[in-house]
Parts: structure tokens; sequence; C-alpha cells
């Protein structure tokens, strides 16, 4: 039991620690637009030091803007932002309005985040967009957009007083991009041998699971398929559950951890075929370490830097990928395993000598990846 | 048993919270602090006179270079695009915005701009000094002694040596250098800070292509007793102190300098040899500058993005892509060394060839080339 005051001090680290102090970047603004019927809804955010050069917040002088001194700005801010903004549909000017001012940091930044509403005459298909905000007093500001449009999203980076961009879907978007995703979550499940090496770990002594003696001569057969079929979904289920928790940032991991912790998981899967310690409910081990491995594929959406309701799709499309892929190998793996489940070949080479294989590769990339080394086969290979 | 469990929940639990933090919000009080702003600098003012531009453009890219913040050139940029027509505007506004598109690392549009002013005024030392520095980083040693060679002719003595001091140094003869640059530092005075800080820097970098460390780092302690703000001299003297396995000494140094990007990367690396687990949170952050900057179009700090790739985040394969890319751009020695140790990462061993040949061909001469990239 940890002392009362460890507790404390382990806390207080919760909150301190986040401080990191301010950095310098370029000058951006962050543009988040999402179309629909009419109207584009979403924020604009704008850096409070690039509002003070055109807009001399600092009222009492000291070199610190206060939320007093930007609150009293407020209509100042609204008015020269929407100079520095047009957008039309079908050749009409949309009205732009903008809300209440809230505050959020990027990159170490305070930026004044102001709600946007677009209304347009048509229903928004292919908006142009303008783009004035900081022209002739920052070249190098460029206004960093996200605009989603009929499912499909579009990102750029918009240099004031560069000529308007027109903003047009593919036809078929919705589906090209499940599917392109789809194909990324395939490509990442067969490239990412960890996952794959400890799927299998757990798999290969599902196959010798003994239904009942009473069920029949097809009872163990029948007890393999839906033991194979538990660990697959259980996996599945976890890995699917903390792939969106970490893609959505509610849960995040930094990879150091997590990749060192899936190496673990290889290694104990590996190790429990040799020395059993976990002989009923594989499942259960699966899904714990599933849960693992779902932060192994956070990265590859989270990266793409999408706004929300695409980065579900993106997920969604992404996750069933990594499903096929892995279902693709299970579906390949088990009726060999089942049929080659009683020779010496199964027992001896694949399973134990391939488990003793397993986990020294496990063992490796968790010396790689925890210690941060550089590949020992790298080493090996000179 | 169960203790140590649940100091590890509460440990993971730390780590994650501390990396998820972003959301709008409204400020309870209007006396909370938002922002520090850096001082004010004339800038958003419509500046259509020639000298007061100059003047301001001058100040705010020397803002720039102290503070370590690309904000200031995106300003001075945005007063010297009200000349844009390069044939009439001023030459001394075009050299201020070749010295602009240069500190933003857009090499090609600087030389362009550089070749406008020298066909106008082919003896102005400025445009000659920054297209010489130009030149020498992107390897091409015979246009920068070119151009070194007219600054000599045209009277500009003490530029002119440095600028053949720098190339010298790089392509094998830097123990030579360092005897010449000894004797001009005896005759420059010691309220030149600029020349003074400039040679100090030469003599060390060349110490470090001799391979002698303890002169290395009386050069550079020298260097940063004259200007110890100067943001290149304390990444070069970071990047020393990591080699010479003293980490502890460059959180220090990279802490008291203020921050940005360069030296946060020196600071991580440091971080990460001591096995601090600070590394992993300024590893995050620096990833997102560069997505950021890579969703902006600009792909100019290539070389820091290969080291975060290879030594903070162990990819090799895409720091090798960064480095190759790099090297299109850009052929310094740092270029060098981190596409070399990118290639024995991710096992290339043409490319090592292929870095190697070049050296050869184009006379350079390191006594770190051997050893970088081979353990």
């Amino acid at each position: 039991m940890i002392a009362p005051a460890r507790w404390l001090l382990l806390l207080l680290a919760c909150i301190v620690w986040p401080g990191v102090a301010s950095a310098h970047v370029s000058s951006d603004s962050f543009l988040v637009l999402r179309a629909s019927g009419n109207t584009l809804a979403g924020h604009w955010d704008i850096a409070l030091r690039d509002l003070d050069v055109v807009l001399d917040l600092d009222a009492n002088g000291d070199r610190q803007l206060s939320w007093g001194e930007v609150r009293s700005h407020a209509s100042d801010i609204s008015s020269y932002a929407l100079r520095g903004l047009a957008i039309t549909e079908q050749g009409a000017l949309c009205e732009l309005r903008t809300g209440a001012m809230m505050i959020d940091r990027h990159q170490g930044e305070a930026f004044v985040v102001l709600p946007l509403l677009a209304h347009c005459r048509a229903a928004v298909a292919s908006p142009v967009i303008g783009y004035q905000l900081f022209a002739g007093v920052d070249a190098n500001h460029r206004g960093l957009l996200d605009l989603e449009l009929s499912g499909a999203t579009f990102s750029a980076a918009l240099a004031p007083g560069a000529p308007a961009t027109r903003f047009e879907p593919h036809a078929g978007g919705r589906c090209q991009a499940l599917r392109q995703y789809m194909g990324t979550g395939i490509e990442h499940i067969w490239s990412g041998y960890d996952h794959l090496l400890f799927l299998l770990s757990l798999l290969l002594p599902a196959v010798w699971r003994r239904q009942q003696p009473q069920a029949g001569a097809h009872g163990s057969l029948r007890a393999a398929v839906l033991d194979v079929a538990r660990i697959v979904t259980a996996f599945t289920v976890a890995h699917s559950i903390t792939l969106a928790l970490a893609t959505f940032d509610v849960v995040r991991v930094p990879p150091r951890w997590s990749e060192s912790a899936i190496a673990l998981s290889i290694v104990v899967a590996a190790l429990n075929n040799l020395w059993p310690v976990v002989t009923r409910r594989i499942w259960l081990m699966a899904f714990g370490f599933g849960l693992l491995h779902g932060f192994g594929f956070a990265n590859v959406l989270s990266d793409l830097g999408l706004p929300a309701p695409t980065l579900a799709m993106a997920l969604l499309g992404f996750n069933l990928g990594v499903e096929a892929g892995q279902l693709a190998v299970v579906l390949a793996f088990l009726p060999v395993a089942y049929l080659l489940r009683d020779t010496f070949f199964y027992r001896r080479l694949v399973f134990t000598g391939g488990s003793v294989l397993v986990a020294l590769a496990g063992a490796s990339w968790l010396l790689e990846r925890a210690a941060g080394l550089p590949p020992l086969t790298q080493w090996l290979f000179r | 048993m169960h203790a140590s469990i649940r100091a590890c929940v509460l440990l993971a639990a730390t780590l994650i919270t501390s990396l998820a933090w972003a959301v709008p919000y409204t400020p309870a009080t209007d006396t909370e602090l938002l922002q520090a702003l850096p001082p004010r600098l004339d800038s958003a003012r419509q500046i259509l006179d020639p000298a007061a531009a100059a003047r301001t453009a001058q100040a705010l890219i020397e803002a720039a270079r102290r503070e370590g913040d690309p904000r200031f050139l995106g300003q001075a940029q945005a007063i010297l695009n009200h000349w844009n027509d390069v044939a009439t505007a001023p030459v001394r506004l075009l050299v201020l915005r070749a010295t602009v598109q240069q500190s933003l690392h857009r090499f090609d549009q600087a030389l362009d701009t550089l070749g406008v002013v020298l066909r106008r005024e082919p003896a102005d030392a400025q445009a000659l000094l920054t297209r010489a520095t130009i030149l020498q980083v992107r390897g091409d040693y015979r246009g920068a002694t070119q151009d070194c060679q007219r600054l000599w002719s045209g009277g500009a003595a003490v530029p002119a040596q440095l600028c053949l001091a720098g190339i010298a140094s790089m392509t094998g003869r830097a123990a030579a250098t360092e005897v010449l640059l000894l004797r001009l530092l005896d005759g420059v005075s010691s309220n030149d800070r600029a020349t003074r800080v400039w040679a100090y820097t030469l003599l060390a970098e060349g110490a470090e292509r001799l391979g002698k460390a303890s002169a290395a780092e009386r050069y550079f302690q020298q260097a940063l007793a004259t200007d110890p703000g100067d943001r290149y001299l304390l990444a070069a003297f970071s990047d020393w102190l990591l080699d010479q396995r003293r980490a502890t000494e460059v959180i220090a140094l990279t802490a008291s300098a203020g921050q940005d990007d360069n030296l946060l990367l020196r600071r991580a690396l440091a971080w990460s040899r001591l096995g601090d687990a600070r590394a992993l949170t300024l590893t995050a952050q620096l990833r997102e500058r560069h997505d950021l900057a890579a969703r902006r179009g600009e792909r100019t700090h290539l070389r820091e993005e290969a080291r975060l790739s290879l030594w903070l985040e162990h990819d090799a394969a895409r720091a090798l892509a960064l480095a190759q890319q790099n090297w299109l751009q850009q052929k310094e020695s740092a270029d060098c060394r981190i596409l070399l140790e990118a290639a024995a990462a991710a096992r290339n061993a043409s490319q090592r060839e292929g870095v190697l040949q070049w050296a050869l061909a184009n006379g350079v001469s390191d006594a770190r080339l051997a050893h970088w990239g081979s353990t």
C-alpha cells in the first residue's frame, strides 16, 4: 500500500508536468470547416501573437496578453478575421458569422478560437475559398485548412493573397476513401510482423483443443474452430477499442511504451506455449494484450490530422482492413495447422521451434524498443 | 505486488495526461495571462519609403536570427514584397530579400535574387558574401571561391578571408586555415563581435574536422564568450558535447538559451542519451512541428527531421529518405553525417559509397568521415 504522501506527489506530477514552455514556429492559422446543406460550420484558430502585430492588443504595454485585453478587442479581432476570408458558392458570396471567442493552445502558443458559420445561397458542393488574412503583414503566414465536403476531406495550406482555391469532391468520394483506408489497414497488418506473430503464437496450440469425448468425430475440429474464433474475436475487439481511443486522442501512449509492451506480449505468448501458465480462457489473454496492440496501429491515422467525422470513417475503413488482413492469415493458417496437428513436424518444429524463435524475436524487439538500441539485426548482419 | 502495479498504473496515467492537453476553453478571469509577446517592432505599417523599409527589414531579420523566430522573416518579406519588380527595385532591398530567402532555406530563390543583384551591381559585398555562403552550403566550392575572391578584389579583405577560410576548412586545408584565422583574429578589434564569433566558429569546426577535441572546445568556448546567445553556435556546441558524451551539459546549455526547434532537438537527444522520459514528450512535440511544416508545404528542415527520425523515433528507413532529400539541397558536414548514419542504420552500403566518392571528387576532407555511420 503506497503511503498517502507518495500518492499526493504522484498526483501533483500529473497536474504540474505538462508545462512545456512556448517555442517558435512560423505563423499558422487553423481553419476547420464542415459542409452541411447550405452551410459551412467550424472554427478558425488564429494566433494571438499574429493578431497583436496588426491590432496592437497589448493595452498596458507589459508585453503580455491577458484575457481581458483580448476580450476588449473581440469585435476588432472578429472583423479583421472576416475581412481575410471569402467563401463563394456558385459565384455568390456566402455570409460569414463568428460566435463567442475562446482560447486554445497549439505548439505552445495561445490562439483565439473563432466559431464560424457560413450561410450560402445554394447547397455547398464546390466552394471557392479566398484567403487574405495577414496579407501584407506576414508573407510567410499560412491558413491550414481542413474542409469536409460530402464525406471527403480536403487539406490545404492557404497563402494570403494567393488566388482563391476551388474545392470539389470527386465522384464516389466516400466509398473510394473507405476502400483506400481498408487497403492501408490490410497493408499495415501484413507488414506488422509483431501483431501477426502474437496472434499466431496464441493460435498454435488451439488446434489441439479437444471437445468433450461424447461429441463425436468432428468434435475436435469444432472445438478448434471455436477456440480460434474466440481468440481472434477477443483480440480484434480489444485492439479495435484502443485503436479508436488512440485515434481520437482520448488516450495517448508514447510509442516507445506501446511498442515495448507489444514486444513483451509476443514474448509472453510464445513462452506460454513452451511453459503453459495460462491454459484455459486464452481468449482473455488475447483480449488483454490486444488492448496494447491497438496502440501500435494508432499513429497511422492520427498523423493524418483529419477532422473527427472523416477520421471516424477512416478508422472504420482502416479497422475493416486490419480485420480482413488478419482473417486472411488465420484462414490460411487454420486448415493447414489442423491437418498437421498430430505430426512430429507440427509438434516439435512448428510449435516448439516456432515458439522459441518467436520468443527470441520478441525479446530482441523488446530490447530494441525499450532500450532504444539500434536494430540488433543490423549488428548481426553488419 | 499490488502496490507496485498501482504505481505503474499511476505512472502510465501521468504520462498519458501530460501528453493529451489542448481543448478550447473560455478563460475564467480577465487577468489570466495568455501569451508573452516579443518587443514591439514596427512591421505592420505600410512602409513605402525604401530607406525605412530597409531599416525595418534589417531589424526584423536580426530579430529573427537572435530569437530563432521565423515569424519576423515573414514580416520582413511582407515589407520587401512591395518592391517585387527585380529590374527596378533598390539593390539594398533585393539583397535583404535574398537574405530572408536564405534564412528560410529557399536557396534556389535566393540564388536567383542574388544573380539579379550581381548583374546590376557586380561588386556588392553583401550579395557576394551571401551567395558564396549559399554555394558553399550547396557544395559548389568552385563557385563559392570565385565569389570570395571577387569580395577580396572589391576590397572587403576580412570578410573575403573568412569566406575563403570556410571553404578551405571544408576541403582539406583545415590546419592551414587555423593558422590564418588566428592571425586574422590578432588584427581584429575586440569590439568587432560579429567577425570574432565567425572566426572562432570556423576555428571550432576546423578543429572538429582535424579531430582535435580540446582545441575545438576551446574555440567553442571563446566563441560563446563573445556571443553567448548565438543560436547556431549553441546548436553546434551541443552537437559536439553530445559526441563527447557530455549530455548533461547540453541540458544546461539549451535551457538557458530559450527555445527553438534546433535547440529543442539537441535537448531531446541529450535527454534520450540520459534515459530521461522527457525526451518522449519533446520528440512528440518536434514531430508535430515537422508535420505542421509539411502541411504548409515546407520541407526546409530535413536534416533535423532526419535526425529526429533516426535517433529519437528509431525509424531508419524514413531517416534515410529524409537525409537523401536533404542531401540534394545541402552538403555541409552535418548533412553528410546524417546521411551516412541513416544509410548505416538502414543497411544501405551503396549510399555510403556514393557519399565517400562525392567527398573524394570534391576534395572534401574530414577526419570524422570514416567514423560516421560505421559501428
